[in-house]
């Protein structure tokens, strides 16, 4: 038993550390993503509606925490809008995603080599 | 021999070199010394008193993260309230600058209830609650650069405590790691220290004799 496999430098200790900070922030990501992502369904599902109802003149539409009257054309200006900057947030999260993803991946290889299986870099409910 | 006259009857404890403050931590927030050479480590001061002195920095670690996880929640909440009210009242000035400068709306009274109500939005004026029972009224435009100020404030709030929470985890890490290369390197010092000539030691002893290199 001579041979001491946790032979660990501050170069791997900084590597473990920013695994670990990479892992926290793909969670962070993937809970903020799956938010947007319901969000985003709604406002489709809003614009559906909004397109098939056309009965009347006014459609209450949500600004802040009241509904206010507007025109069916109005509403369906704002709720595409809207639309829009939900879209292009929930983009920009994807690639923020898919780079730590790719950086964790590298990570893993780099630990792995070198820790074989004295290290487990695996998430319980990773999917 | 003096005894320290603010412990009582204790000596004063030897601080094992495990943490160091450096000037450009936030909050004064120790770094935590990554112990690279176990061996040396635990042979000069000790597997005891460094596994008490490094729980003990673990644990107040851990207090300050979920103190930082609490602030920044607050935080966070914070930032749709203020979101909101800047949509209304940009909203509100729109609709004054159009020629129907009247708003229907349905409020909340209270869960499930809703109210209808008119504003006239004739005044060009909003309340806003400012906390503490104190409601101010401002123009459209002085009430968006307020809110607009308050956003900012509190998203920069939460970019900051993430960077703490994000150094603050570097630390607990390297303390975990730490800690369980301490407690390995006891196992191994006392498994090397086992006394050799033992012939009536268990069967696993006496494989591991026979393993051994020395007689």
């Amino acid at each position: 038993m001579a041979e001491d496999s946790t032979a660990m430098t501050l170069e791997d200790v900084a590597s473990i550390n920013k695994f670990s900070l990479l892992n926290k922030q793909r969670h962070a990501l993937k809970d903020e993503l799956r938010t947007k992502k319901e969000l985003l369904g709604n406002m489709q599902d809003a614009a559906q509606e909004l397109m098939l109802s056309t009965e009347g003149g006014c459609v209450r539409y949500l600004v802040g925490e009241m509904y206010v009257e507007v025109t069916p054309e109005e509403a369906e200006g704002k709720l595409e809008v809207e639309t829009r900057r939900v879209e292009d947030h929930v983009a920009s999260l994807e690639s923020q995603l898919s780079e730590v993803l790719e950086a964790i991946t590298r990570l893993k290889q780099r630990l792995y080599a070198k820790f074989r299986d004295t290290i487990n870099l695996e998430d319980e409910d990773d999917k | 021999r003096r005894k320290m006259a603010s412990q009582g009857d204790q000596p004063m404890e030897i601080q094992v070199p495990i943490a160091e403050t450096k000037e450009e931590n936030p909050k004064g927030i120790p770094n935590v010394i990554f112990i690279e050479n176990t061996e040396e480590f635990v042979s000069k001061w000790g597997y005891e008193l460094i596994m008490k002195q490094m729980n003990e920095l673990y644990s107040k670690y851990k207090f300050m993260e979920s103190k930082l996880v609490k602030s920044r929640e607050v935080m966070k909440t914070k930032v749709p309230d203020i979101k909101k009210a800047l949509e209304m009242v940009e909203f509100l000035q729109k609709k004054k600058e159009s020629e129907n400068p009247k708003v229907e709306t349905n409020f909340l009274i209270t869960d499930n209830i809703w109210a209808k109500g008119n504003i006239p939005n004739e005044t060009g004026k909003v309340g806003l609650w400012l906390g503490a029972n104190v409601m101010i009224e401002y123009t459209f435009e002085e009430a968006q650069q307020l809110l607009k100020t308050n956003l900012t404030n509190a998203e920069a709030n939460i970019t900051s405590l993430e960077k703490d929470l994000n150094f603050l985890k570097d630390q607990i890490t390297t303390t975990e790691v730490n800690l369980a290369r301490v407690h390995n390197e006891n196992v191994r010092q006392k498994q090397a220290a086992k006394p050799k000539g033992n012939q009536f030691g268990s069967i696993f002893k006496y494989k591991k004799q026979n393993r051994g290199k020395q007689g």
